[in-house]
């Protein structure tokens, strides 16, 4: 740290210097009372709301969430989750595909199945997804390709 | 309404009774610091509109501590980070809409002034030259002393540096102005 301890005395400026610097720094600012006007009325607002123990978003920063809208978020998010577990439901997962197990069939599968073969060791005859009797990258690419295919169908062939 | 000037109540005194409610007590906090705070932002921008930007997030920034708003050290020494950093984002901004350089110096220098050699002006531009080869620590330091009137412990809290740090920054920067030739003179008189 700095070990060098000058005197408060030492550290003044001769009085012309002292004002130069101050002129130097241009005409000074002028504030427009609607500025003050605007300010203050929002702190007016935001202090009686704090005196009633409610705080207020100040709302030049937030705004308000409408109510109305955040119920219709909502609904429109229950239906989706009702919509995909009954699709669930109707289309149960092929256990063959769902390679990580957890209960859906999607690209992370695929990245399952890559990750074992990358690590070596004998993969689960189960995975020969494309049935040409082995276990290897092409089952990655037919699962990966599958997964993201819009409608449900057979996975072209390969080899 | 008080004239903030007269108001011998102390920021802290005042503080409490915004923690309170009271507008009239921020109104006055408020009037007392607001020329503070708009030519401190003026000097980081260099500019006044947005100065004014910077004015008003300053005190909307400060409003919105209140209540529960507790005060640990001089006012000033609070709201100099604030309007710094709100005074650098500004301008940035303000440079992005106006240029690809993105490279925004941290304060920048004094605008030049005209005149010619031996003139009044002539010593403010040499002064301005020398103080923007200040590296910009010493600059800060030396301006928040001398412009602002702030006590070194006021400086020390406002950017949040050693006490010991403030004095040997500002003593490097008296010692350059002391011994540069374009400002000399000052020492001479």
């Amino acid at each position: 740290m700095d070990e060098f301890k000058p005197t408060d005395h030492e550290l003044t400026l001769p009085p012309r210097l002292a004002r130069e610097l101050k002129a130097l720094q241009g005409t000074p600012v002028t504030i427009p009372r609607e500025l003050e006007d605007r300010l203050l009325r929002e702190a007016q607002t935001q202090l009686a709301s704090s005196r009633t123990g409610r705080p207020r978003p100040i709302s030049k920063h937030i705004v308000p969430f409408p109510k109305w809208l955040a119920a219709a978020a909502a609904l429109v998010a229950l239906v989706g989750v009702a919509a995909l577990m009954l699709w669930s439901l109707r289309n149960p997962v092929d256990p063959r595909l769902d390679v990580n197990r957890d209960g859906r069939f999607d690209v992370l599968d695929a990245f399952s199945l890559a990750r074992r073969l990358q690590q070596g060791g004998t993969p689960d005859p189960a995975l020969d997804i494309n049935g040409d009797g082995v276990v290897d990258d092409r089952d990655v690419e037919t699962l990966a390709a599958r997964a993201v295919q819009l409608q449900p169908g057979k996975p072209k062939a390969h080899g | 309404m008080h004239d903030p000037e007269e108001d011998s109540r102390g920021d802290a005194d005042l503080i409490a009774l915004v923690n309170q409610g009271d507008l009239e007590a921020f109104t006055v906090l408020y009037r007392r610091h607001c020329d503070w705070v708009a030519n401190l932002a003026a000097r980081f921008t260099g500019d006044h509109a947005l100065a004014l930007d910077v004015l008003q997030e300053t005190f909307l920034y400060f409003l919105r501590k209140f209540p529960g708003f507790t005060l640990t050290c001089q006012l000033r020494s609070f709201l100099y980070p604030a309007v710094r950093n709100l005074a650098l984002a500004a301008r940035r901004k303000a440079a992005r809409n106006q240029s690809d350089d993105g490279h925004v110096p941290d304060m920048p220098a004094p605008v030049p002034v005209a005149g010619g050699p031996g003139t009044l002006e002539d010593s403010r531009e040499q002064l301005r030259l020398v103080l923007a080869n200040l590296p910009p620590a010493q600059r800060e330091v030396l301006l928040l002393r001398f412009v602002d009137g702030l006590s070194l412990q006021e400086i020390a809290d406002a950017l949040e540096i050693p006490l010991g740090t403030v004095k040997s920054r500002l003593h490097h920067a008296l010692e350059t102005l002391r011994q540069d030739e374009r400002t000399k003179q000052f020492y001479q008189e």
